[in-house]
C-alpha cells in the first residue's frame, strides 16, 4: 500500500492565489478530492473574497436559463443573448407553430406539384398568409400568456413588436422559400408570393392598430382570398392577381400600411381596447 | 408625503357598458386598497394605472408623468411593478427563467446584475428553493408568488397589485403581507382586492368602487365607522337588516338600520364595505 502524500505548502499557497502552473493545479485539485488534511490547509490560506466570487460564479452558471433551440440558433446568428431570449418566448417561434407552418406549406406544395395552374394558385394563396398568422400570434393577447406583464414593461412595446414581427416574418419566409424548391418549375411565378406576404403582413399590422391582431389577421386573410378569387373570375386567369398589376397594387398596400403602422405606433404601446 | 397617482374624471367603456365612470383618485406612498365586488371596474382601473389601457376620458398622472405621452409612459414603466389579475406564464420556463425574462423586458441588460436581482426578488417571496422548477410544476400559490417576484424587480416606485392574494392559503397571505409591508417604505402600492382582511392588514387608505364609480375614499377606520350603530347581533335575521348571516356562535350578525334596543357591536371594515356595496358584495361572497 502506498503512503499518502501531501501537497507542498508553497504549491498550496500558489494554488490559492492562482499563480501556479496548470499541470500542478490539476494535480493538486485531484489530490484535494481525497486528502482532508490538504483541504484544511487550502481553507486556511484561501482568500475568502475570491472563494465567494467563485461560488457566485458557480451558482450563476448552474441557475442561468438553458438556451432553447430557437435561442441557440439565434445566438449563433449573432443575435444578443437577451434579445434571443425575448424572441424564443414568441408564440409563433415555438416548435409547435413552426411545425404547423411546415405542414401547411407541405400541403400547399403537394397541391402545386400536380403541375396545374390551380395547384400553383393554392401555394401562392397560402404562402403569404403564414407570416400574417405568425405575426398576429407574436403579439396577440390570445396566444401570448404574458401579454399583460409585457405590455406594462418598458421593453415590451413597439420595439418588441418590430423585433418579433421581423423574426417571425423572416423565419416563415425562409421556410416558404425552401418549400419553393419543391415546386415542379422554378420561375418568377414561384416567387410571386413574396410581395403579397410583405403587403398582407403590413396590412394586418396596420389593421391591428384599430382592432385585435387576431381579428385583423382574419380580416386580411379573408380579403386576400376573396380578392384573388375575384380577380381570377374577372380575368378567367387563376394567377392574374400575381401578375405585374397585382404586384404593383400590393406594393402600394405595403407602403400605405407601413406608413399607417409608423403613424399609429402608439396604439401598440397602450391599448384603447382589449 | 408625495402624491404619486392622481386620476381625475377617468372613464372607460366597453361597448355600452361603462366600466369606469368618472373616477377621481389619488394615492401616495404606502398602501392604498381598492375594494369592490366583481365587475366594479377595479381591474379596468388597475390596467390604466399599469399603463396597459388608455382611458376614454379624464386624466392620469403617475409618478409625475402623463402615460399618454410616449416619454412619460416609458419613464413610468421603468419605475412600475405590475401583477395583473390573471398573470400568464410561459409554463415551460422555470421560475428563475420567467423572472429573468421579465427582467430583460425591464431593460436589465447586464446579465450578472440581472441574475442577482432575479435571485433577490425570488428570495423576497420565498421561492429560492424552487427557482429551478418549471412553472407548470408549481402550485397556484407559488405561481402567484412568481408573479409578485417579477413585479418587485428593480425596486419599483409604484406597485400595482390586482387581486394578488387570490388562491393563496393563510400562510402564503401572511408572507405576501410581509413582503408588501417591507417594500412600502419606499413605494406607492395600489392593491385591488375583495378581501377586506388584506385591506385591514395592509392599507392606510381604502377606496371602495361599485359599478364603475368610487363609493368611499378614506381611512380604513373611517370605512368601519360608517357602519357604527348599524351592526347588531340577534338570535335571528332581523327584517330591517339589509344583510344578515349566522355566525359561529349560532347568532345572526345583522347589518342595516338597527331596531331600538338592538345589541350593537363594534363594526369592522367588512361591515362598512357591505353596507356600501350591499347585494354586489353578497353575490361575490356566494
Amino acid at each position: 500500500m502506498s503512503e499518502m502524500w501531501h501537497a507542498d505548502p508553497g504549491d498550496i499557497a500558489r494554488y490559492t492565489t492562482d499563480t501556479i502552473d496548470a499541470t500542478r493545479a490539476v494535480s493538486i485539485e485531484a489530490h484535494l478530492v481525497t486528502c482532508a488534511r490538504c483541504r484544511e490547509q487550502v481553507a486556511g490560506v484561501a482568500d475568502r473574497t475570491r472563494l465567494d466570487a467563485a461560488w457566485v460564479e458557480i451558482v450563476d452558471t448552474v441557475e442561468s436559463p438553458r438556451p432553447t433551440v430557437v435561442e441557440w440558433v439565434l445566438r449563433r446568428m449573432g443575435v444578443r443573448a437577451d434579445t434571443a431570449r425575448l424572441l424564443a418566448a414568441t408564440p409563433s417561434l415555438q416548435a409547435s407553430w413552426l411545425m404547423a407552418v411546415i405542414v401547411a406549406l407541405g400541403f400547399a406544395t403537394l397541391a402545386a406539384q400536380s403541375g396545374t395552374e390551380r395547384g400553383l394558385a393554392v401555394f401562392l394563396i397560402v404562402a403569404p398568409l403564414l407570416p400574417v398568422a405568425g405575426v398576429a400570434a407574436a403579439f396577440g393577447r390570445e396566444l401570448d400568456p404574458t401579454w399583460e406583464i409585457t405590455a406594462a414593461a418598458p421593453g415590451g412595446g413597439f420595439r418588441l413588436l418590430l423585433v418579433r414581427a421581423s423574426a417571425v416574418f423572416a423565419t416563415t419566409l425562409a421556410v416558404a422559400a425552401i418549400a419553393c424548391l419543391a415546386l415542379p418549375t422554378l420561375s418568377w411565378t414561384t416567387a410571386a408570393w413574396v410581395l403579397p406576404a410583405l403587403a398582407l403582413t403590413l396590412a394586418s399590422l396596420a389593421l391591428s392598430t384599430f382592432t385585435s391582431p387576431e381579428r385583423a389577421s382574419v380580416a386580411v386573410a379573408v380579403t386576400w382570398v376573396v380578392a384573388v378569387l375575384a380577380s381570377a373570375q374577372e380575368t378567367r386567369d387563376l394567377l392574374s392577381a400575381f401578375g405585374s398589376s397585382g404586384q404593383l397594387a400590393l406594393a402600394i398596400v405595403a407602403f400605405v400600411s407601413a406608413v399607417l403602422v409608423a403613424q399609429r405606433r402608439d396604439s401598440f404601446e397602450i391599448r384603447s381596447r382589449l | 408625503m408625495s402624491t404619486t397617482v392622481t386620476l381625475s374624471g377617468v372613464e372607460k367603456s366597453y361597448g355600452h357598458t361603462r366600466a369606469v365612470d368618472g373616477v377621481d383618485l389619488f394615492a401616495e406612498r404606502g398602501v392604498t386598497g381598492l375594494l369592490g365586488p366583481n365587475g366594479a371596474g377595479k381591474t379596468t382601473l388597475m390596467r390604466m394605472l399599469a399603463t396597459v389601457l388608455a382611458p376614454d376620458a379624464g386624466h392620469l398622472r403617475l409618478l409625475g408623468d402623463d402615460p399618454r405621452e410616449p416619454g412619460g409612459r416609458l419613464s413610468i414603466r421603468r419605475r412600475l411593478g405590475y401583477v395583473p389579475q390573471e398573470p400568464g406564464y410561459h409554463r415551460n420556463f422555470t421560475a428563475f427563467e420567467f423572472v429573468d425574462y421579465v427582467a430583460i423586458l425591464k431593460e436589465m441588460t447586464d446579465r450578472r446584475a440581472r441574475h442577482d436581482e432575479v435571485r433577490r426578488v425570488l428570495g423576497l417571496v420565498g421561492l429560492t428553493e424552487v427557482s429551478g422548477k418549471k412553472i407548470k410544476a408549481l402550485s397556484g400559490g407559488m405561481r402567484r408568488r412568481v408573479a409578485l417576484a417579477q413585479a418587485l424587480l428593480g425596486h419599483p416606485e409604484l406597485l400595482i397589485l390586482d387581486e394578488p392574494t387570490a388562491g393563496l392559503d393563510p400562510e402564503q397571505r401572511l408572507r405576501f403581507r410581509e413582503v408588501v409591508s417591507a417594500v412600502t417604505t419606499d413605494a406607492t402600492v395600489v392593491l385591488a382586492t375583495h378581501q377586506t382582511e388584506d385591506v385591514s392588514a395592509l392599507c392606510q387608505r381604502v377606496v371602495v368602487m361599485h359599478e364603475g364609480s368610487v363609493r368611499y375614499d378614506g381611512s380604513t377606520r373611517g370605512l368601519a365607522d360608517g357602519a357604527r350603530g348599524r351592526v347588531w347581533l340577534a338570535a335571528d335575521r332581523h327584517p330591517s337588516a339589509r344583510l344578515s348571516w349566522r355566525t359561529g356562535d349560532g347568532r345572526h350578525r345583522n347589518i342595516g338600520e338597527a331596531p331600538p334596543g338592538a345589541e350593537l357591536v363594534e363594526p369592522t371594515i367588512e361591515d362598512g364595505y357591505l353596507l356600501l356595496v350591499g347585494e354586489g358584495a353578497r353575490r361575490d361572497a356566494a
